[in-house]
């Protein structure tokens, strides 16, 4: 089975998880990712600190070991390389002539500072393929606007909508979801940009914004602003329409199931897997309009009824009557859903230094063209002399050079 | 730029709809169809203009299918379903996200499909996937939260989870769809085949969530919601959302010279050089309520912009959580002309958002408003299907469309 990608290089500028999660889809996508850094310049997320497994430091070169690092380059080469230096410069451009695409989610203006962008790579290789992921677009009054994910979805009105009903904003500070984001929106276009090379031999510049990667998932408050001059806020896990809607308290400490009950029939069903109680069939509940206005005594009712019960036992009993419910699990009890496990959403591996470790697959399910996950993440400059003496064809006596100058 | 491409979406709500939206807005062409009458539910979920319910009306709707032709087709009809037949025969990709049931209903099961269309790529998105022990099970937004370990990691500790504000889930599954046919598409130029995408929305999130959570589990802290802060501060200090003069700011340290610059922008506080509050790492992990108290009435005395512009001049990560009415005056969106003025023929003249990627070798196409119900029946059965007007006429009467 040949991969979409196979025959492409990707020469990866790309840092954290936006950047590493472009390059990884690429590589697992069959394209040969070459990630580039330098000893004075490494990714971010080589720096944590040595890991912990059960409280218990891993030993070893903390910059190596990183599992966090590990399961964002995945599949990818790497080399060492010092862009700033004008030898540096020179190589890299050797290489994106050797090279079909570039990807970076450097600051805004970074590679105009070292003579590296587009404008300047599409001399050497006219139908490149360059991708820019900036916070907030690379022109522009607010372009060196910097920051991390939670960063980024506060400016763009995110955080404020996550909060319980009454309360000041909750947020979602543990959840980077604009990362993920803005890598998912950024590989569809890099990809439509190379279907549209192939198509025509053209390469071309793609410059995307975080901020407005997230701005397009807030359709709803943008209209709701626009038509009814109306500013949206947190509402809990209330839901317009569905009613009961809401995450209740199961037996047991911190279980908790989430149901929705989304029409009349389901509402019907739902009464019926909870017992038929006197309470749910009174006649004000039979539409949904009269449930959304009593979903404060109808949540107590439906809270009293889980906190009676095992999650599981809960969520069994109303999925046998066709009502949306599932339990909140925690990360670590992603290993042991069927569900999970079926659709392998975990890779083992192993990686030289770290050991045994568990990636993520890309969760695309395909039948011809899945992506696959071969390998764990490179060691530092693992890839250099393949890169540079049988790609580039360079010398053993320049690459001592090289690394004696520290270029390399 | 993807003018050659045709998508065909048998559609509801946010996931398919998201998904071809953005292969419309590359230019593709993209054919959604609904139910007569009936129509994408998302024409039901508003907002509307007054609140008043009305399915042209709907800002959802608008929002997500600007850029498509519309028509309607019966397909609980054999009649419905051969004319479906025609449609997909000229199709590169179809997307759905409709149950399993219906699609058995409507004869648009991809096993339905693959001997008679063998270079279409199909693309299948549901809350856990047309595989496995979960595949009839019914589920939303709220359950791929509570599957995935997103809600886990919102919300105050001691009280219920939260959701993810707006559906989010939806909008990933639609993205990595799009993602996925797009590969698709290029796998087939080799092949000459298509294929089956089968996308589970909570496979989608769990996969955020294992790379996210990682960042945790092997650092000393847990993966868990912590209220206004991530866990542990996030093995830092401070690392969320405090109150300020006139709303609240996100403010994220996660090195020596942010937290320095942090500190330095807010007057260097006596306090600050008590032995007690020089290591942010302890502070996040031991006692970051000592310290919150300790900058609330420093922070309570600045505006969300004034904090911003100190966050400028110093150099440490600072954003003003702001609301949906700030977030679009943001002037850097007039510059990068994020926003397009579009008339739609009854709900009104509205500015939508524009993709938030601009290609070097592409013209931006105005945004063509999204379609009331059935409005393309005639251009689309009658100028590309060929269908004489005595056709259309009967159709519409036998409520075939």
């Amino acid at each position: 089975m040949t991969l979409p990608l196979t025959g492409y290089r990707v020469l990866d500028l790309g840092r954290v998880w936006t950047g590493g999660m472009i390059g990884y889809i690429l590589a697992n996508l069959g394209a040969e990712v070459i990630k580039v850094e330098h000893i004075d310049n490494l990714d971010n997320t080589r720096l944590r600190g040595k890991p912990t497994i059960n409280g218990i430091k891993v030993d070893g070169n903390a910059i190596e070991l990183g599992p966090y690092f590990h399961n964002l380059n995945r599949d990818k080469l790497s080399i060492t390389l010092n862009l700033k230096s004008p030898k540096g410069s020179e190589l890299f451009k050797s290489l994106v002539k050797k090279s079909d695409i570039v990807t970076e989610n450097f600051a805004a203006g970074t590679l105009t500072k070292l003579n590296l962008n587009y404008n300047s790579l599409k001399e050497i290789k006219p139908d490149l393929i360059m991708i820019s992921v900036s916070p907030a677009g690379q022109e522009g009054p607010r372009s060196n606007f910097k920051g991390y994910a939670p960063i980024i979805s506060s400016f763009s009105g995110l955080e404020l909508l996550v909060g319980y009903v009454g309360d000041s904003p909750t947020g979602m500070m543990n959840f980077g979801i604009s990362d993920p984001n803005s890598a998912a929106q950024a590989i569809f276009a890099l990809i439509a940009a190379i279907y549209y090379r192939e198509e025509t031999g053209k390469g071309q510049y793609i410059d995307m914004s975080q901020m407005e990667a997230c701005l397009v998932l807030l359709g709803e408050p943008i209209m709701e602003f626009q038509m009814n001059n109306r500013i949206m806020t947190h509402k809990g896990n209330y839901n317009r329409i569905h009613c009961p809607h809401g995450i209740y308290p199961c037996k047991g400490k911190d279980k908790w199931i989430a149901i929705s009950v989304e029409s009349d029939q389901a509402w019907r069903n739902f009464s019926r897997a909870i017992g038929n109680p006197s309470w749910a069939s009174q006649k004000t509940f039979v539409s949904q309009k009269r449930r959304l206005e009593n979903r404060h005594f109808i949540d107590k009712k439906v809270a009293e009824w889980t906190s009676g019960l095992l999650v599981e036992d809960a969520v069994k009993m109303l999925v046998k009557h066709d009502i949306a419910a599932q339990a909140v699990l925690r990360v670590e009890e992603q290993f042991n859903d069927p569900n999970f496990r079926y659709r392998k959403l975990h890779k083992k591996v192993s990686h030289p230094l770290f050991g045994k470790e568990v990636l993520f697959n890309i969760p695309w399910r395909m039948s011809n063209t899945r992506p696959a996950i071969h390998k764990s993440a490179p060691l530092l400059g693992e890839h250099n002399e393949y890169v540079y003496k049988e790609v580039l064809g360079i010398s053993d006596k320049e690459f001592k050079n090289l690394k004696k100058d520290r270029v390399i | 730029m993807l003018s050659k491409l045709r998508i065909v979406e048998v559609g509801d709500f946010i996931s398919a709809p998201f998904c071809t939206k953005m292969f419309a807005d590359l230019g593709a062409e993209v054919i959604k169809i609904e139910e007569p009458g009936i129509g994408d539910s998302s024409r039901r979920y508003g907002p509307f203009f007054d609140d008043r319910p009305d399915k042209e009306r709907s800002g959802l709707f608008i929002y997500l299918n600007s850029n498509k032709i519309g028509v309607t087709l019966n397909l609980n009809t054999s009649q419905g379903r051969e004319i479906m037949g025609r449609i997909l025969k000229k199709a590169d990709i179809f997307v759905t996200n409709i149950s399993l049931d219906q699609r058995k209903k409507w004869k648009l099961r991809y096993n339905d499909f693959i001997s008679l269309y063998p270079s279409l790529i199909y693309c299948s998105i549901t809350p856990y996937g047309t595989e496995g022990p979960y595949k009839d099970y019914k589920g939303f937004d709220l359950q791929c939260c509570a599957i995935s370990g997103t809600s886990w990691a919102i919300g105050d500790p001691e009280r219920e989870p939260l959701q993810m504000p707006l559906f989010l889930c939806d909008y990933q599954a639609g993205i990595n769809g799009a993602a996925a046919s797009m590969s698709a598409l290029i796998g087939k130029r080799k092949s000459g085949k298509g294929e089956y995408i089968d996308i589970s929305a909570s496979d989608v999130m769990a996969s955020y969530v294992g790379s996210n959570s990682i960042l945790y589990i092997f650092y000393g802290l847990q993966w868990r919601r912590a209220g206004k802060r991530a866990y542990g501060s996030g093995g830092f200090y401070p690392y969320g959302i405090f109150r300020c003069k006139d709303g609240y700011v996100c403010i994220i340290c996660r090195t020596k010279k942010d937290w320095e610059g942090f500190i330095k922008s807010i007057g260097h506080p006596d306090w600050a050089d008590d032995l007690r509050y020089q290591e942010p790492a302890q502070i996040g992990r031991d006692y970051p309520d000592e310290v919150d108290s300790l900058l609330e009435p420093i922070l309570m005395k600045l505006t969300k912009e004034e904090l911003f512009e100190l966050a400028k001049k110093w150099q440490f990560p600072l954003a003003p959580l702001r609301n949906i009415q700030e977030a679009i005056e943001e002037p850097q969106l007039s510059f990068r002309n994020f926003f397009s003025k579009v008339k739609h023929p009854k709900g009104g003249s509205f500015f939508l958002p524009n993709p938030p990627y601009h290609f070097s070798n592409r013209n931006r196409i105005s945004i063509r408003p999204a379609p009331l119900l059935g409005e393309h029946n005639n251009m689309f059965y009658g100028d590309r299907l060929g269908f004489s007007p005595v056709k259309l006429r009967e159709l519409r009467e036998r409520e075939i469309i």
